[in-house]
């Protein structure tokens, strides 16, 4: 190995490496792109070599990763990469400004280096902050609440002192009255870090000792019993989720928690992550002893450089009160969480995808079956959760199914946080019994409306790939049926208000640009599909779009819709076939005089 | 059934009425229109699909169109055609074609002048000229090579420019001109 | 055998072996899946989604009994969505229909998303013919896209390796060749780079393919991506005329099919055979058939005569003649002739030749040159004789084969040996050099090539390579295959056997061999483990035979000589 790797940094390495079983090795690869991108700047031939005769792969395996997530780069970046977020939300709230007046004052292009090596500006794509839009992120750091002279100052100082300063975490919102905070319960409490000590004062871990009095398929009862459904989007009940594993293959279970929240408009699980740790932690363990796995993994996103280290720095909390690790309370349970870095892919949300991702590979969703209950993670039977469904567990525990059946409505039960972006008073998060809100309320009560001289044009429920609603059409209540009932689905939670200054055509392609560059290319449709409809709409928006355009984008939706591998390819189709059906108008009007002739 | 033989006067049998009868007419002949076409001075009209032999075109910029598919060898009726594909050299400037003809051979004498060939064409390489008058004193010289298709051939316009654009000509690339019916 | 799984597909009754997948249970009531990146030999898939096929199931009552409709035929539910054949296990009571208006639209889409970013390389695409792209998209596609965007564009006519050239605009990324390289193989070298519409084949720079089984991604890849550069812009397959055959270089006996047009064999390809090669060849074997159509080939049977020793072309007739004239005279002196054979001539070439050089002219010191190479643990088998049980069943090899050859060298060393009768080996590679051969007063050589012993020979017989002849092999595992004739020889060159046969008649010895059927009959009167056969009734798959071991006759004054391991 002819690269001059730091000492310290190759241990780090080794020590990954043990977070996964020995005969998958791979599965550290992702770790290591990171670190070593962190101390070269870059991931060339040599480094892709080392990692190659490190973990026991061919060159070729870990070139197609670098080349696949586009957190990683084969050529040297400038010293600071100023990624500015481009996807619907912050697009509504200006982001394009915010790059013009950062390409003008650096002189360069998009993915150019400045001529004194300092910066690189890319676009990426939705940074899971939707609410405080306008953001970007410069290496780590995250800049919320942009305007185009906030981002040149920022970058001013940091070409003045030369380093980056590291930003605090925004404080948390108080709730609104018509808010209902279970998860979120803590967060406004005074002098509340996060911490163990503020979260066993607040009465955290205290389902722990009480679950592992339970036996594991007491607990799985409980949960079914209680009706919660999958917070990651597609709502299946969890229950039913953990009691499909595949029991006595002799190989062992695993628990996987989906941190890898990209959904354009979410920005629930941030908060959930940065901000309440230990919650998470905690219904971990507790799903650990219930499905009977031993080693849970913290898919988060590569994007969340500081919720990783928060959660690092919990399990350590945790590990250290014997809340983690081996014979967890003097119970006899093992239990260990590792977290695993993500390094930009929206595909890696999907459970399979993920699973792919963990295990080292490009993340390319499974066929099913064999589902991930019976062949899942390193071939054994997994269980993929969300985030806030995990959340849940410990109060679950604590309060019973019955008392978790009390809130909400029939179907939906419990709370759910949303998120909601775009010209309200006051986009945020909001937890709320689910059902118990309707989105008008949740629009002009908890958001306060939308902003001065604005009118209400259009709603997106639950993150960019759900059917958006008419403005008359907002009177749903926010449960999973009512919302599937209206044509749509309660998805992610994340709420994207569009206003009638909102050029429908643009956002149609703003939502097919994101979905095209996040394909991952293995299935025919979405992958020529997606591509196809932003080239379209780029065409349109142009002014080259042919009156047929309109009915060609939504068969061409209605191709992909169904015949992919993974919902990614629904994700794309029904936004386009969504808009395209209730705002025919825009596009017919957009589409008049066009004859096609440009290509793009 | 008896034929009649007609009866010749005197006269009739000297045969000079119709020597005279004969000359008059011939006569008569000399004042009027005469539809006689002084070939090779005049050449006969063409109409407009007439078909004469294959030619193989160059574009506007010196390109063999040809690539070589060999469609026109495989749907020539006759299999008048023999062609030996070959690759285009590496620093050219049409190298992204790949392909072109190492050796096309039509043999004169067994094409029927349908005109499969230009219609199956697929890079608009091959054209029925509009020649009629193909002779030559020895077999070898009506196996036309590709050195003679060129030649009789020569350059058509290109408005699509398959091989040389990314995507749609520029619109300052040349527009081909009208294919119209000609006459000779 | 467990009981076939009953389903119904297009209204036909099928029965399929349980776990058969649908593409395959349709092929056996004569439907057609079309699909990309489902093969048989290969992991699943499951991304081209060009086998979506709408799947229904019976409804199950709450007895678990399938619920019946007012017909008195099960209820069947069909699914929201279309399935993928390929990764679709037959059930019992399944309802498959791949002609529904769903599913025809399905793949008109898929085809339509197929040739969305696909170059139109067609008239210079080596695939054309036989492409699935084209065959599928006039079968089953639209017939004209609406795509007017610029396409994506990617390396193009790059080489991966001397053997192959990629292509990356032609991938409709299926990654056959990615599972190829990996699970059979061995060398995981190829895989996909960018995300998205931009993904592109590659293999990292300095690992390219280099196994001896790369060109069998050509053969899977079913588009033009993946070219092979030996047949690069040679002919149009469907100039093609093909041709069964079974490859002649080694031991393993590989299924293969000879493309050639007007005498002339273009390319080898491999043909399924789930005994010997299931469905691949290796590239030693493939690219191995320039020899076939070399210039230098022998036209005719030539005499050394003339005071300076040159050659003259003869008619066989006459050829046989001189010949036969020479050998008569040989009468009762067979401890003065020795023969030495061919591992690579077919059975029944060997069996004549056994029977004129033992039989009719007694000669005792017979035997055949092994060639031995190195065998991978695939296909590629150390012995490279593609017929050494033929050899041995007709009885002209020595035990061990090659130990006999020391000791003709020394017989004609000493004079012993007068006549050598030598058939396709350059004996002066492997034991029996050129002074020795001159001491001969009779060395008559049958061959395709020349070399240094062929222009020794007094008498050249001009012979017909493995393309050019019909016969059988057998191969390693004792397996009887056969081989047809492609092209013909060039000249008047005529396949050995015709030779051999026109000599045993010249000699006294006719066995009335007419045709290759004659002779193979004659071969299963007297060779037991062919009892019962008929050669036109082999078939393409071949038949196993029961060798046992075949004791090689052993000759009176045998001294013990050293194994003879000639390198091939």
């Amino acid at each position: 190995m002819a690269l001059n790797v730091a000492a310290d940094l190759e241990k780090h390495v080794d020590e990954i490496v043990t977070h996964y079983p020995p005969q998958h090795k791979r599965a550290a690869v992702l770790w290591l792109l990171h670190l070593l991108q962190e101390q070269f700047g870059h991931l060339g031939k040599e480094q892709v070599e080392w990692t190659a005769t490190k973990l026991g792969l061919q060159p070729i395996n870990v070139w197609e990763l670098i080349t696949f997530y586009p957190m990683f780069t084969a050529k040297p970046r400038g010293k600071f990469h100023i990624k500015v977020c481009r996807t619907l939300s912050c697009e509504l709230c200006g982001c394009g400004g915010i790059l013009e007046r950062l390409k003008k004052k650096l002189g360069v292009g998009l993915d150019e280096k400045t001529s004194d090596g300092l910066f690189t500006i890319s676009t990426v794509e939705c940074l899971a902050a939707c609410g405080t839009g306008p953001v970007m992120m410069v290496n780590d750091e995250l800049f919320e609440n942009l305007t185009p002279d906030a981002a040149e100052t920022i970058i001013d100082r940091v070409k003045a002192t030369g380093k980056l300063e590291q930003q605090p975490l925004p404080k948390p919102v108080a709730p609104h009255p018509l808010e209902k905070r279970v998860l979120l319960a803590n967060l406004t409490k005074p002098n509340y870090t996060g911490s163990m000590d503020d979260y066993v004062r607040e009465g955290g871990y205290r389902s722990l000792p009480k679950a592992l009095g339970m036996k594991p398929d007491d607990i799985v009862a409980e949960v079914k019993n209680s009706e919660v459904r999958g917070r990651g989007g597609a709502g299946f009940p969890c229950g039913m989720k953990w009691s499909f594993l595949a029991k006595g293959t002799g190989k062992p279970i695993y628990l996987v928690c989906n941190a890898d929240e990209s959904e354009p408009g979410t920005f629930k699980d941030r908060q959930l992550l940065h901000y309440e740790p230990h919650q998470l932690i905690e219904g971990i363990v507790v799903s650990c002893y219930a499905v009977g796995a031993h080693v849970a993994y913290i898919y988060i996103r590569g994007e969340m450089p500081y919720g990783a280290k928060i959660l690092a720095r919990a399990i350590e909390e945790a590990r250290a009160k014997n809340f983690l690790g081996k014979n967890i309370l003097g119970k006899g349970f093992d239990c260990e969480i590792y977290v695993h870095r993500g390094a930009g892919a929206y595909i890696c949300g999907e459970e399979t995808g993920l699973i792919e991702s963990l295990e080292g590979k490009r993340a390319y969703p499974r066929i099913k079956p064999p589902f991930p209950a019976v062949v899942g993670l390193f071939g054994c039977p997994t269980v993929v959760n969300n985030v806030e469904t995990l959340s849940n567990i410990p109060h679950i525990i604590n309060n019973g199914a019955a008392w978790f059946k009390e809130l909400g409505v029939p179907g939906s039960r419990g709370t759910r946080l949303v998120c909601v972006s775009g010209a309200v008073k006051r986009p945020g998060y909001y937890e709320f019994e689910m059902g118990k809100l309707t989105m008008r309320q949740l629009i002009e009560d908890l958001c306060g409306g939308l902003k001065e001289g604005r009118k209400l044009k259009g709603v997106i429920p639950g993150g960019s790939s759900m059917p958006v609603l008419k403005a008359d059409q907002i009177d749903v209540a926010l449960d999973f049926e009512s919302l599937r009932k209206a044509g749509t689905m309660a998805g992610s939670g994340g709420i994207i208000v569009l206003d009638d200054t909102v050029d429908i055509v643009q956002s149609t392609l703003n939502v097919a640009q994101f979905y095209a560059h996040e394909s991952c290319g293995q299935c025919t449709p979405c992958r020529e599909g997606t591509l196809w409809m932003e080239k379209m709409l780029h065409r349109i928006r142009q002014g080259h779009g042919r009156p047929e355009d309109v009915d060609l984008l939504w068969d061409v939706a209605d191709n992909i819709d169904g015949k992919t591998i993974c919902p990614l390819g629904e994700a794309a189709a029904w936004p386009v076939k969504a808009f395209v059906t209730k705002y025919r108008s825009e596009f017919e009007a957009a589409c008049k005089n066009g004859n096609g002739s440009k290509k793009h | 059934m008896q034929v009649e033989r007609p009866k010749l006067t005197i006269w009739e049998r000297t045969y000079l009425p119709q020597i005279l009868h004969g000359l008059w007419l011939t006569l008569k002949h000399i004042p009027r229109r005469k539809f006689t076409r002084q070939y090779p001075e005049e050449k006969p009209p063409l109409y407009g699909a007439y078909r004469g032999a294959p030619t193989l075109v160059k574009d506007p910029e010196g390109r063999i169109k040809c690539v070589s598919c060999q469609l026109c060898e495989f749907v020539c009726p006759p299999k008048a055609i023999r062609i030996t594909p070959g690759t285009r050299p590496d620093g050219s400037p049409d190298a992204n074609v790949e392909k072109e003809p190492k050796e096309f051979v039509i043999d004169m004498l067994r094409c029927i002048y349908c005109g499969y060939c230009e219609e199956v064409c697929p890079e608009e390489a091959i054209f029925l000229k509009r020649d009629f008058a193909i002779a030559g004193y020895k077999r070898e010289e009506l196996q036309f090579n590709m050195e003679k298709l060129l030649e009789l051939g020569g350059v058509q316009e290109d408005s699509i420019w398959k091989w040389k654009y990314k995507g749609a000509p520029p619109p300052d690339a040349p527009a081909a001109p009208k294919r119209e019916a000609k006459v000779s | 055998m467990t009981d076939p799984v009953k389903l119904t597909i297009d209204g036909k009754e099928a029965a399929a072996p349980k776990g058969m997948n649908l593409i395959e249970a349709a092929k056996l009531v004569g439907v057609e899946v079309p699909h990309y990146c489902y093969h048989p030999k290969l992991t699943i898939a499951g991304n081209c989604r060009m086998c979506l096929v709408d799947v229904g199931m019976p409804k199950l009552g709450a007895d678990k009994k399938p619920e019946l409709g007012p017909d008195g035929k099960p209820v069947i539910l069909f699914g929201p969505k279309l399935s993928i054949g390929c990764n679709t296990t037959v059930a019992e009571g399944m309802v498959v229909h791949t002609r529904s208006a769903k599913v025809i639209k399905a793949r008109e889409g898929v085809m339509e998303f197929l040739l969305v970013n696909h170059p139109l390389d067609c008239p210079i695409c080596d695939q054309a013919g036989e492409c699935r792209l084209q065959e599928f998209s006039v079968d089953y596609g639209k017939g004209q896209s609406r795509f007017i965007e610029e396409k994506v564009h990617k390396p193009k006519k790059t080489e991966i390796g001397p053997k192959i050239m990629l292509d990356d605009e032609r991938c409709i990324l299926c990654s056959r060749c990615v599972r190829f390289m990996k699970e059979v193989a061995g060398q995981d070298c190829l895989g996909f780079v960018e995300r998205g519409s931009y993904s592109t084949l590659t293999c990292y720079p300095g690992m390219e393919p280099n196994t001896n089984y790369d060109l069998n991604i050509v053969d899977i890849c079913p588009v033009g991506a993946l070219t092979s550069n030996d047949f690069r812009f040679k002919q149009r397959v469907w100039f093609l005329k093909e041709t069964k055959s079974i490859c002649p270089n080694c031991a393993t006996g590989c299924n293969t099919v000879l493309w050639s047009r007007e005498g002339v064999v273009h390319r080898q390809t491999p043909r399924d055979n789930d005994a010997v090669n299931q469905c691949w060849m290796c590239d030693h074997g493939r690219l191995h058939y320039q020899f076939i159509n070399d210039p230098n080939r022998f036209v005719a049977p030539t005499v050394k005569s003339g005071a300076m020793g040159e050659r003259f072309n003869l008619t066989w007739p006459e050829a046989t003649r001189q010949i036969g004239e020479r050998l008569k005279a040989l009468k009762g002196k067979g401890a003065t002739i020795a023969a030495i054979g061919t591992t690579r001539a077919t059975t029944e070439e060997l069996f004549l030749f056994n029977k004129l050089v033992r039989e009719v002219l007694g000669a005792e010191l017979v035997d055949c040159v092994p060639h031995v190479g190195e065998g991978d643990k695939f296909l590629l088998n150390a012995d490279r004789s593609p017929n050494m049980n033929g050899a041995k069943l007709a009885g002209v090899t020595a035990d061990p084969v090659g130990s006999r050859i020391p000791v003709i060298a020394e017989a004609i060393k000493s004079g012993r040996i007068k006549t050598l009768i030598i058939h396709g080996e350059n004996v002066a590679k492997h034991g029996i050099a050129e002074d020795l051969l001159g001491k001969l007063e009779l060395l008559v050589v049958i061959d395709t090539l020349p070399n240094k012993v062929t222009e020794l020979a007094h008498f050249v017989l001009a012979g017909a390579t493995f393309a050019e002849k019909r016969g059988t092999f057998i191969n390693g595992k004792a397996r009887l295959q056969r081989l047809n004739a492609a092209i013909p020889s060039p000249g008047i060159a005529r396949p050995e056997w015709q030779t051999f046969a026109a000599l045993l008649n010249e000699l006294g010895a006719d066995g009335k061999y007419l045709a290759i059927e004659d002779v193979f009959a004659d071969m299963t009167r007297t060779l037991a483990p062919l009892a019962g056969l008929n050669l036109s009734k082999i078939g393409d798959q071949g038949v196993e035979l029961k060798l046992g071991t075949v004791t090689p006759p052993a000759a009176s004054a045998e001294k013990p000589a050293a194994t003879v391991e000639a390198k091939a």
